[in-house]
């Protein structure tokens, strides 16, 4: 396992999930869904959550050796960025008519995602256990960044919570049975999940060209790089920061969670236009897109 | 139409998001009224400090009035 270091976690909560000792606090404890927790500041966790899913072998090599050039990220790196996005518009604000267009064009490209005799791992794009391992990424991802933006959640709205995010993965394969059956559920799932996570050098070099922004221009990248890294460290838990071999501090994760209580409360008087505007405009573009029978992805 | 109509009247805002977006159409139309400001000063230089002061907050504030017209503000 290279790039790992040495130290052998425990696999548990505080391995597997970021640890945040001071946050904003709750305002309310009103019923949620993950609708609330698309607020733009969330894709500050993109990143970091690209490197927990492909931190899977079978999802890194996937993506590593994907012949879908339409798709990506070096080549096209703002479609693919705008593709990314939809998939999260679609899946947590969409229809269900949106899912199933979404649906439909991401098959067409995940058909050509499949191992060759070559590939050091098995893998097929159209695998649900994969998948689900993905959707369990972007939840982790969103109810990391919502506590961080509103406060901690009471038992009853993370059970509402995990409930209303399951579309994240069955927007694709992912059938409902997959999703553990209750919120506790899920954190066993995750920390057997986590024991799976093996970052070799191809994939690693591939996530490092990626925190680099090695596909945008050099000027436009350079300023952001800092602050990129930043965010996607401090994102990771650390099993993830150990097998991406990057380092993080007391002092980095009291700046990290210093920087959230003043970005959560900003947001509190953002209205819902601002925080969430953008992933409406997404959505927007993909009806407008399944209308005019152009491309999605 | 008239469903369109129904939701943006039952939109529900934060009194923070009020504050938020009163300040973010707020912020704008004082950097006009600045703008303004620095541009119109004949009237301002006359009489005591307070009146002044008086003058110069009037015409920031009041700048589209006094776009269309050339109001007195003494």
């Amino acid at each position: 396992m290279a790039g790992a270091a040495g130290v052998q976690r425990v696999l548990d909560v505080t391995g597997c999930r970021i640890g945040i000792r001071r946050r904003t606090a709750r305002w309310d404890s009103e019923p949620v869904t993950a609708t609330e927790a698309m607020d733009f500041w969330a894709f500050a966790a993109g990143a970091a959550n690209v490197i927990m899913q492909l931190s899977w072998p079978e999802v890194g090599y996937g993506v590593v050796e994907s012949k879908v050039d339409s798709g990506n990220v070096f080549k096209h790196p703002w479609k693919r960025a705008r593709t990314t996005f939809q998939y999260l518009a679609v899946a947590i604000l969409g229809t269900p008519e949106d899912r199933a267009a979404f649906r439909k064009a991401v098959d067409s490209s995940h058909r050509h995602v499949k191992s060759t005799v070559e590939s050091p791992v098995q893998y097929d794009a159209f695998d649900r256990e994969l998948q689900m391992w993905v959707a369990a990424c972007l939840f982790v991802g969103l109810e990391d960044t919502y506590q961080l933006l509103r406060g901690e959640m009471t038992p009853e709205q993370a059970e509402q919570f995990y409930r209303s995010a399951w579309t994240l993965g069955t927007t694709l394969q992912v059938t409902e049975d997959q999703w553990p059956p209750t919120r506790g559920k899920f954190d066993d799932y995750w920390n057997e999940a986590c024991r799976r996570v093996s970052i070799d050098e191809t994939v690693r070099r591939y996530l490092l060209d990626l925190l680099n922004l090695r596909m945008i221009n050099p000027v436009l990248a350079l300023p952001f790089r800092p602050l990129l890294r930043f965010l996607t460290t401090g994102f990771l838990a650390p099993v993830y920061r150990d097998a991406m071999g990057v380092r993080w501090s007391d002092s980095r994760q009291r700046q990290f969670e210093r920087l959230f209580r003043l970005v959560a409360l900003v947001n509190r008087f953002l209205p819902v236009f601002i925080r969430q505007g953008g992933s409406y405009l997404l959505l927007a573009d993909v009806r407008l897109r399944v209308r005019e029978h152009r491309a999605l992805v | 139409m008239l469903s369109a109509m129904q939701k943006i009247l039952s939109f529900q805002m934060t009194i923070a998001e009020w504050i938020g977006t009163a300040v973010m159409l707020g912020l704008p139309y004082l950097a006009i009224g600045v703008g303004w400001l620095a541009f119109h000063t004949d009237h301002i230089n006359h009489g005591d400090a307070v009146h002044r002061i008086v003058l110069i907050l009037g015409t920031i504030a009041s700048w589209p009035v006094l776009l269309v017209s050339n109001a007195c503000l003494t």
